[in-house]
């Protein structure tokens, strides 16, 4: 290490690349002629979560709630307001742009739009060679040998790196995106919501090429998606975000076989079922009302106002994450119990 | 810390076939479907047909083409036809302008009071006719032109330079410099453009062309800064950008190589309109004797001069007059082609 300003945490677990203590992005909301500030939206405060090396965690919640903030916040593309993050031990929240370099190098983004990502007017080897020459790695000839590569992992030809991004379809664009992701053979790679963007049948294209992907090179995933079915094939673990908190976090099964957040339970039942024999049967929880605004959100516990399991107790204390591995944040997380409209 | 990367190191890569299959494009359909059989439709996700089959094709060497950037922009912008017209006309204009103490066949200032006021003759090669006091008008045009063309080069280039540099740094730098780029800019455009033209042109002294296009340019600028500042401001924020960031780029590249590509279109535009702009600008001028000052003639000093006598001699006010046209015309051609040609989104066929 060459800086001082990167301490290395005692507590660091070996396995463990990523790292988020309290993590919060709050934005000001500036108004009238001397802008000055009349509120604040408090798009993600106060998260706690870790990547594990090699694994895929899911950040899954509705719109809104703070996924892809807190996948910027991560990158440092975004200001930090509070809380930490490390990256394998190391503190990265204020990093200079120039300490931040060789973390850059490690740390990789997949972004949702596959047509806004990548720039016209550059040509697909000019934009996957990009953090190869950004980081002044190799030379010209061994930058293209390089892409050339990476092409063909994502199953594309060589040859189409002298096209320029807007003859290629969405699902081959996205796969060019993480071409340029993978280009400098990184250990985390975040994923904001890949596949959202794509025809159903392309999305599970790319994400068989994620996983061929992570498989080959051992990378892991910060997996941001709306989507739950696609959480429940890709992710070792999951995390799910409301209104800029983490309601529950843990193993994959766990979460989708035993939900212990009201807020879980909804938004799983809410996964659609492609065969209409039984859907009638299934319990679907529907939540009242919209998401509060993150601007002025609830006391104690954020999901409150829509929750049917609701007391005096939740508006007043925020709930802690407990538990061990699967963790939950609600005061009643061993007594929950499905809402009376629903049968089980 | 040490270089992970090794750009030697081989990547071992399946096939598309390979990953489909071992993948099993069907068991992870099922999988998302939530244990259900997949409807017949999606039993094997496309594997990109499409790609597949070019690739084929490549490989057989049915489409060998690479072409470089530039040679794109170049071949994109000869297919446009009414650009590579105007290109030709004007560098014939240019030339004329260029070489006008050659071309000319008398000298601007020669004055011939026994031929005063012809109209356009071969007799005496007077084809565009003679002014009042007899000095030949193909050769006072000749002349003009080379005047005009100066200033106007000089104006759009100096001023997309100052409008460029600044309307960029705001758009990109936004919050406090953003505010006060713009707020200098909003000053500039609510001078009274004329009257400072005036005072400037009173103090530093007039008649040179190069010290008038000066003077235009610091006060042109102001619409390619606002301009540019917008583009910029739109593109910071797109996600290219973002994933340039990410890759750790410099401002400086950020900017050169990402957001000034993709502003080329509007800053090309506003310069050819600052071209035609500044040669009416600088006729008004020299209209109001503050410009080129006699016996220089500029197209627009011509004009001005000619103007008196509009209705009994056409040809003093018609001959400059086209020529302004002429070159604004082809100006804005060739900006259109260019503009065209850097997209790379616009196919022409």
């Amino acid at each position: 290490m060459t800086s001082a300003d990167t301490e290395t945490t005692p507590t660091a677990n070996g396995s463990e690349i990523i790292r988020a203590e309290d993590l919060k992005v709050h934005f000001p909301i500036m108004a009238g002629i001397r802008r000055h500030q009349v509120g604040t939206v408090y798009a993600v405060d106060g998260l706690d979560f870790e990547v594990q090396k090699g694994e895929t965690l899911g950040l899954v919640g509705e719109s809104g709630c703070g996924k892809s903030t807190t996948a910027r916040a991560v990158m440092r593309l975004n200001n930090i307001t509070e809380g930490k993050v490390y990256f394998e031990g190391t503190d990265i929240t204020n990093l200079s742009r120039k300490a931040m370099r060789p973390f850059r190098k490690r740390l990789q983004i997949v972004f949702q739009d596959p047509y806004a990502s990548l720039n016209p007017r550059m040509t697909v080897h000019d934009i996957i060679a990009e953090p190869l020459k950004v980081h002044d790695v190799g030379t010209k000839e061994e930058r293209s040998e390089r892409v050339g590569q990476l092409l063909e992992t994502v199953q594309l030809s060589p040859e189409h790196g002298n096209r320029f991004p807007h003859e290629f379809s969405g699902g081959q664009r996205q796969r060019i995106g993480v071409a340029r992701a993978l280009a400098l053979n990184p250990e985390v790679m975040i994923l904001d919501e890949p596949v959202s963007a794509l025809d159903v049948s392309i999305q599970a294209q790319v994400i068989n090429l994620l996983e061929a992907i992570q498989e080959e090179f051992g990378l892991a995933y910060l997996f941001i998606a709306h989507d739950l079915s696609v959480v429940r094939h890709i992710c070792d673990r999951v995390a799910v975000m409301y209104l800029g908190k983490i309601v529950e976090i843990g193993p994959r099964d766990q979460i989708f076989e035993d939900p212990k957040h009201p807020y879980t339970k909804a938004l799983l039942s809410a996964v659609p079922i492609p065969e209409p024999r039984g859907r009638e049967e299934r319990g679907r929880i529907v939540l009242e009302g919209d998401v509060p605004t993150p601007v002025d959100p609830p006391s104690g516990c954020r999901f409150r106002t829509r929750c049917w399991m609701a007391q005096g107790i939740c508006a007043e204390e925020e709930p802690p994450l407990v538990g061990d591995g699967h963790r939950a944040a609600c005061h009643f997380v061993d007594s929950v119990v499905m809402p009376p409209s629903v049968k089980a | 810390m040490s270089d992970r990367h090794d750009p030697g190191r081989p990547i071992h890569t399946k096939g598309a076939d390979d990953l489909a299959e071992t993948e099993g494009a069907t068991e992870a359909w099922t999988e998302l479907a939530g244990g259900k059989t997949p409807p017949a439709a999606v039993e094997r996700p496309a594997t990109d047909l499409e790609a597949r089959l070019e690739a084929e094709l490549l490989r057989e060497g049915l489409e060998v083409e690479h072409l470089t950037q530039w040679q794109l922009i170049r071949r994109k912008f000869l297919q446009h036809k009414l650009a590579v017209v105007s290109l030709i006309v004007l560098v014939i204009i240019i030339l004329a302008g260029v070489f006008a103490g050659t071309i000319a066949p008398y000298g601007f200032e020669e004055i011939d009071l026994q031929n005063r006021s012809q109209a356009p003759t071969l007799d005496g090669f007077h084809i565009m006719g003679t002014d009042k006091i007899g000095r030949d008008y193909f050769s006072r045009v000749l002349f003009g032109t080379r005047t005009s063309l100066i200033v106007a080069s000089i104006v759009a280039g100096v001023s997309t330079l100052i409008g460029t540099v600044v309307g960029g740094l705001a758009g990109y730098m936004g919050g406090r410099t953003d505010n006060w780029l713009m707020r200098l800019t909003d000053l500039f455009l609510t001078l009274p453009g004329l009257a400072i033209l005036l005072i400037l042109s009173a103090f530093l002294g007039q008649g040179s062309p190069i010290r008038v296009a000066f003077i235009l340019a610091f006060l042109f600028w102001t619409a390619t800064a606002r301009i540019v500042r917008g583009v910029f401001l739109s593109l910071r924020e797109k996600e290219f950008v973002e994933a340039a960031k990410a890759a750790g780029a410099s401002d400086g590249r950020i900017i050169f190589r990402h957001i000034l590509p993709n502003a080329m279109g509007p800053i090309i535009v506003s310069m050819t309109l600052t071209v035609a702009t500044a040669i009416l600008v600088e006729a008004a001028l020299s209209f109001l004797g503050f410009g080129i000052q006699p016996p220089n003639p500029a197209l627009g000093k011509l004009i001005a001069d000619g103007q008196d006598s509009m209705t009994t001699q056409w040809w003093l006010v018609t001959m400059p007059g086209l020529l302004i046209v002429t070159i604004s015309l082809c100006i804005n051609f060739i900006g259109d082609g260019l503009r065209d040609a850097l997209d790379p989104t616009q196919v022409i066929s």
